[in-house]
C-alpha cells in the first residue's frame, strides 16, 4: 500500500513539474507576443 | 506574517536560481548568436554548400553546443543555465502559432490527424509486439513505446512514474530517443531531397518519423520554412494526443495487474497529463486568424521564434554527451531503432504516395 502511494506521489510530482513548466512557457510566450506587438 | 516569510524564502530561491543560471545562459546566448551569424555567413558566401547541407541556425546551434560539450567540456558553474532547453523550445512553438490561421490548420486537419493517430498507436503496438524478442522489463518497454510513438522526452517523463520505471530506465529511453533523433536530424533532410519530397511532404514525414519534438522542428526548418511550419502542425497533433497514448501504454504495461488497471481514473489521468501549453499555441493561432497581428508583427514574432529555437537548441547541444549515449547499452537501442526505422519508412511511403499534398 505504501509502495503504491509513493508511486502515485511520484507520478503526481512529475505531472506537477511538467504543468509548472507549461505555465512558465505560456507566460513567456504571451510576454514575447506582446513584445512583438509593441516593438514591430 | 508567516506567509510573507514563506513567500520571501520562495522568491529568494527563485532569484538565487536565476543568478546561478546567468553564466550558463550567457554561453547559450553566445552560441545562438554564433549560429545565427553562421547561417547568414553560409547563405551569403557559400550558397551551394548551404543548400546542400541545410546547415541553418538550429543545426549550427546544436553542432556548436555538442562540439563544446564533447571536446573541452562544460564547467560546473555553467550547468544551471543549460536546463532551459524545453522551456525555450516550447515557447518557440507557442509563438509559432502566429504563423498559422485556423483555416490553415483545418486544411491540414482531418486526414493528418487520422494519419498521426494511427501512427502513434501502431508504434506502441509494434514496440510491445517486438519487445518479446528482447530482454527488458515491462516498464522499460513502456517508456520506449511511449517515447518512440509521441514526442520523445515529454512522453517518457509522463509515462515513467505511471509504469513504475526506474530513473535509469527513463534516462536510457531518453538517450535512445536522442541518438535516433540526432541521426535522423542529419540524414532525413538529405533523404527528403533524394526522394524529391515537397516542403509539405517533408514536414509531415519528419512530424511522424522523428520522435523528439525539438528535433522534428529542427529537421523541418533545415529543409525549409514551409516544411518547418508543416512539421510544427504535425508536432502539435502528436502533443495533443500525448495523454491518450500514455494511458494506452500504461494499460498495456499493467494489464496483468487487473487491480492496478481498474484503479486508474482515466479522465483524471488524461486531464493531469494534458500539455496545457498547447492552449497558448491555439490562442496565438486564433489571434492571428482574428487579424490581431499585422504583417510586421508576425514577422517580428517569427524572428523571436527563431531566437527561442536557437537558444533552446544551443542548450540541447551543450547537454548532449556522447559518453551517456554510449553507456546506454544495446537491447533498448536496437528495439528503439527498429521501431523508429519501421515507422519512418512507412510514414515516408504514406506521405509520398497517399497523403493529398
Amino acid at each position: 500500500m505504501t509502495e503504491k502511494n509513493s508511486a502515485l506521489d511520484e507520478q503526481r510530482a512529475a505531472d506537477r513539474k511538467v504543468r509548472k513548466q507549461d505555465y512558465m512557457v505560456i507566460s513567456l510566450g504571451i510576454v514575447l507576443l506582446l513584445v512583438a506587438k509593441i516593438m514591430a | 506574517m508567516a506567509q510573507t516569510q514563506v513567500g520571501q524564502v520562495k522568491s529568494q530561491s527563485i532569484s538565487e536560481q536565476f543568478i546561478k543560471a546567468i553564466p550558463g545562459l550567457i554561453l547559450v546566448v553566445l552560441l545562438a548568436v554564433a549560429a545565427m551569424w553562421g547561417e547568414g555567413y553560409l547563405k551569403a558566401n557559400h550558397k551551394a554548400f548551404f543548400e546542400a547541407t541545410l546547415l541553418n541556425h538550429i543545426l549550427l546551434a546544436i553542432i556548436f553546443g555538442m562540439i563544446i560539450r564533447n571536446t573541452m567540456g562544460v564547467p560546473s558553474v555553467l550547468e544551471p543555465g543549460l536546463k532551459y532547453s524545453t522551456i525555450l523550445t516550447k515557447t518557440g512553438i507557442v509563438i509559432m502559432g502566429t504563423k498559422y490561421t485556423l483555416a490553415s490548420l483545418v486544411k491540414v486537419g482531418t486526414v493528418s490527424m487520422i494519419f498521426i493517430t494511427i501512427a502513434l498507436f501502431a508504434t506502441v503496438m509494434l514496440t510491445f509486439w517486438l519487445r518479446k524478442r528482447y530482454e527488458m522489463s515491462d516498464s522499460l518497454a513502456g517508456c520506449l513505446a511511449a517515447g518512440f510513438s509521441i514526442c520523445g522526452v515529454s512522453a517518457t517523463v509522463a509515462t515513467g512514474p505511471a509504469v513504475k520505471a526506474k530513473g535509469q530506465e527513463m534516462a536510457y529511453t531518453i538517450a535512445t530517443i536522442l541518438i535516433f533523433g540526432l541521426i535522423a536530424l542529419f540524414t532525413f533532410p538529405a533523404l527528403g531531397k533524394l526522394m524529391g519530397l515537397t516542403q509539405n511532404q517533408f514536414g509531415a514525414w519528419v512530424g511522424v518519423g522523428i520522435v523528439n519534438s525539438a528535433q522534428v522542428l529542427a529537421a523541418g526548418m533545415a529543409y525549409g520554412h514551409d516544411a518547418g511550419l508543416m512539421a510544427g502542425i504535425y508536432n502539435m497533433g502528436r502533443v495533443v494526443l500525448l495523454p491518450f497514448v500514455v494511458l494506452y501504454v500504461v494499460m498495456l504495461v499493467l494489464k496483468s495487474d487487473t487491480q492496478a488497471t481498474s484503479s486508474i481514473n482515466k479522465s483524471q489521468f488524461i486531464l493531469d497529463k494534458f500539455p496545457v501549453f498547447v492552449l497558448a499555441f491555439l490562442v496565438a493561432v486564433l489571434a492571428n486568424t482574428a487579424g490581431l497581428f499585422s504583417k510586421e508583427e508576425v514577422k517580428f514574432a517569427g524572428e523571436t521564434m527563431n531566437w527561442c529555437f536557437a537558444l533552446g537548441f544551443a542548450s540541447i547541444g551543450l547537454t548532449t554527451k556522447f559518453s551517456d549515449m554510449k553507456a546506454a547499452g544495446k537491447d533498448g537501442i536496437i528495439l528503439g531503432f527498429i521501431v523508429g526505422a519501421i515507422k519512418a519508412v512507412i510514414a515516408l511511403l504514406i506521405v509520398k504516395y497517399l497523403l493529398p499534398f
